[in-house]
């Protein structure tokens, strides 16, 4: 395996590198930490356009990676490189293929608030464009230097879509031995105002999803097969935030979720996005949820 | 056969109020139960956004040439019932504090027969009224085109092929389908497909844009006002007064709706019949300023016909468009609203009915990627928007009223019926006066059922006829109170 992570100077390549570095410890597998730089014009011309900036990119970027050659130490296998590119999805996606990456990590938009996740363009245009698993670190993500992955949980949305991620979901635990949990989540928080029909009446939709979600656990765990032990939960909450929040997380744990609705149409495992939770902190739940523009 | 089998004990049969509980309650006691805090202003106010919703404006060119200036006494006569039947509601919903429709409650109190017909009462009321709204909607939008654009919508694509004659349909209407009322039923249906909710906040806004345009339209038509057009003032005598009243009940529903927010409400007791009446007197002052306003302006006989009449009257009054053009567009942004409502309405009684068994299950199947009942939308978009397509207004509102007095009746019915049989049973809310009330909600009820037209009866008698063959030939077997179906399904 080979870890391409999304490195930038700021918070989100801390965080990225943060959660690269804890996937890698699980499987011993390469990280490549990737700094995209904007193109210079690399065009000769009699007032060598752009060289100073040129320059100044390459001092930029030993500084950067000097940084996070730093943070990784000497414990874990990693190359730390820098690309020129129109954009840095672009870069990425390019580089990924050039050196033969598995899964491309990036960090949280710096919109997003603590704990929390919210895709930045790059992020977007990347689970557009990419063909690969993309691990996403929620803002503030630090891992401990012994933290590993210690569980994926993967978002089980009953459809043909969401089946393809919780294939690959099976195929990784059972190459890394990491345990797998299947989570549906059961969201309350439709309610039209007025409705015409009582203040209740979206508990009755969400309690039919609830039992649907079960079936679907049960016929899918028939068919994963009983070699594999997988944990069944439905999460449940008046919204996304509680929903989450309501099945407990694991110190190392990764949330995958599938997003075929921005993802173009393909292999399941193109449209991934890994995300990791903190272990439970006091007062720290509201930090832990994702944002809700992941789930759609 | 055994007892259990008999058809007897199967219409009669009722859910358990436990079993309602567990259907309507959440995961745990935290989601499934809301804190009281809804004070008795927010009561009110919503009380007031949840019934002026959209008839005001479109009902008096329906009722002004029936009743004559006297609707005015329609519009008083309509509230009382109104609020009867609301305080009927209020003790019901503190019984059976459960989703707050009165098919529920009947099949908690009443049996299943009783409630698969209101549950087909309230497919009429909220099916047809939606479509109804739509076509006032459709009237609105061709106005905003006029003053806006010069011209409105051609009429082949802005009014239907059928015509009410004298409540009968019949073929010679001026277009072939009304487009923007299908329109706006299908664009109402892909937002609740993909789940959406308006929030307490968008609902307040609806309201205030709803509540605005009413006070600028008396305000501005009061300038024109003409005391000669109020002579003479019940043409039709009582009986059209009383006619026009029939029809005028349906701008008064949503007042139940104060009744459902029972279980969150400070200090129910009190609150409730305190913010049902308070309502009920706002919205009433506000209907009778409207219509003693409108009327003011024109003639009564003007009105016959009167498509976005309200936008009219200020366009004829003022020789100006731009009061026309506020208007017509907080009608629009207002209904589309209540639209939305509506429908949504409609797609979770059906929900409610299909979980118990009483129609398929295509009813209540949940789309997982939108976690809403999608079938379910789509059935009634296309019922509806058939309807608001292909039928005219007129013999809409009427069935619509129809439906839901009938479905009042039940409820005040199941007041009393459970006074004796469930004496004991807790009751967060007491109907006062009893039994005075419930009666006279049942009597008046009864008597807005009477005046309206015969070819109306004759519709909703066979759409009751169609929902009994359904109820012998499928639901009375395929019931989740059946014993023999609950196996097979569990």
């Amino acid at each position: 395996m080979k870890y391409l992570v999304g490195y930038s100077a700021d918070r989100g390549g801390q965080e990225a590198l943060s959660l690269g570095m804890m996937l890698s410890r699980r499987d011993k597998a390469k990280l490549v930490i990737c700094l995209i730089l904007p193109r210079t014009w690399g065009y000769p011309s009699m007032a060598r356009v752009d060289a100073e900036y040129a320059a100044f990119l390459d001092k930029y970027a030993q500084k950067t990676l000097d940084k996070a050659r730093a943070a990784v130490g000497s414990q874990l296998s990693a190359q730390f490189i820098s690309r020129s590119h129109n954009s840095a999805e672009e870069g990425l996606i390019a580089t990924a293929g050039e050196l033969g990456a598995d899964m491309i990590v990036l960090g949280s938009s710096r919109s997003a608030s603590s704990g929390k996740f919210l895709e930045g363009s790059v992020t977007r245009n990347l689970l557009h464009l990419s063909k690969l698993p993309v691990a996403l670190a929620t803002r503030g993500f630090d891992a401990g230097p012994k933290t590993v992955l210690t569980r994926l949980t993967c978002a089980f949305a009953a459809t043909p879509k969401s089946r393809a991620t919780v294939d690959y979901c099976v195929k990784f635990c059972r190459k890394y031995q990491v345990p797998l949990r299947l989570a549906t989540f059961v969201v309350r928080d439709k309610q039209m105002y007025p409705t015409g029909a009582g203040y209740q009446v979206e508990n009755l939709v969400a309690n039919q999803w609830r039992s649907q979600a079960i079936a679907a656990q049960k016929a899918l765990l028939a068919e994963i097969g009983s070699d594999m032990a997988v944990k069944t939960e439905i999460g449940d909450g008046a919204n996304w935030k509680e929903a989450l929040s309501s099945i407990g997380w694991k110190s190392g744990e990764m949330l995958v979720i599938g997003s075929g609705r921005i993802g173009p149409p393909g292999a399941g495992f193109s449209r991934l996005q890994w995300q990791p939770h903190h272990p439970q902190r006091a007062g720290a739940d509201h930090r832990r949820a994702a944002h809700r523009r992941i789930f759609g | 056969m055994s007892e259990q089998q008999t058809l007897g004990f199967r219409l009669l049969r009722k859910k358990p109020v436990e079993k309602l509980l567990s259907e309507t309650q959440g995961a745990d006691s935290e989601h499934g139960h809301l804190s009281r805090s809804i004070t008795l202003f927010q009561l009110v106010m919503f009380g007031v956004g949840a019934t002026i919703g959209t008839g005001i404006f479109f009902v008096l060119s329906e009722t002004v040439p029936t009743a004559g200036p006297g609707v005015v006494i329609s519009f008083l006569l309509a509230g009382v019932v109104a609020g009867l039947t609301a305080l009927c509601y209020a003790e019901m919903a503190s019984m059976i504090p459960v989703s707050g429709s009165s098919y529920s409650y009947a099949y908690a109190t009443l049996g299943e027969i009783v409630a698969y017909f209101v549950g087909a009462c309230l497919v009429l009321e909220y099916g047809i009224s939606a479509s109804a709204v739509a076509i006032g909607w459709s009237g609105y939008l061709n106005k905003l085109f006029e003053i806006v654009f010069g011209s409105g919508l051609p009429a082949a694509l802005s009014s239907a092929p059928l015509i009410s004659d004298n409540h009968r349909l019949a073929v010679g209407g001026d277009g072939y389908i009304n487009l923007p009322a299908a329109i706006l039923v299908f664009l109402c249906c892909l937002m609740l497909i993909r789940g959406t909710k308006e929030s307490a906040r968008a609902n307040a806004i609806m309201v205030m844009i709803k509540i605005g345009v009413l006070i600028l339209f008396i305000a501005i038509a009061a300038t024109g006002f003409s005391s000669a057009n109020f002579q003479p003032f019940a043409p039709a005598g009582f009986a059209g007064i009383s006619a026009a009243a029939g029809t005028i009940f349906f701008t008064f529903v949503g007042l139940d709706a104060v009744s459902t927010a029972g279980e969150e409400v400070e200090n129910p007791k009190r609150n409730l019949p305190l913010a049902i009446i308070a309502a009920l007197i706002i919205v009433t002052t506000l209907y009778v300023l409207t219509a003693v306003t409108a009327i003011g302006v024109q003639a009564p006989a003007a009105f016959e016909g009167q498509e976005a009449g309200l936008a009219t009257i200020l366009q004829n009054l003022t020789g100006s468009d731009w009061p026309a053009l506020i208007l017509a567009i907080g009608a629009v942004i207002s209904v589309f609203s209540v639209t939305l409502v509506v429908l949504y309405g409609q797609t979770r009684i059906l929900f409610a009915m299909s979980r118990d068994g009483l129609i398929p299950e295509l009813f209540n199947q949940v789309n997982p990627r939108t976690l809403s009942p999608v079938a379910n939308t789509i059935a009634v978009a296309l019922f509806v928007g058939a309807i608001a397509a292909f039928i005219p207004n007129d013999i809409l509102w009427d069935l619509t009223s129809l439906g839901t007095l009938t479905a009042f009746i039940v409820v005040s019915a199941g007041v009393m019926i459970l006074r004796r049989t469930k004496p004991d049973m807790p009751r967060g809310f007491k109907v006062p006066f009893y039994p005075v009330l419930p009666i006279l909600s049942i009597l008046s009820s009864l008597y807005l059922i009477s005046n309206l037209k015969v070819q109306v009866y004759e519709l909703f008698g066979i759409w009751l006829f169609l929902a009994a063959i359904f109820y012998f030939l499928y639901s009375v077997k395929k019931s989740r109170l059946e014993p023999k179906a609950r196996v097979t399904r569990s």
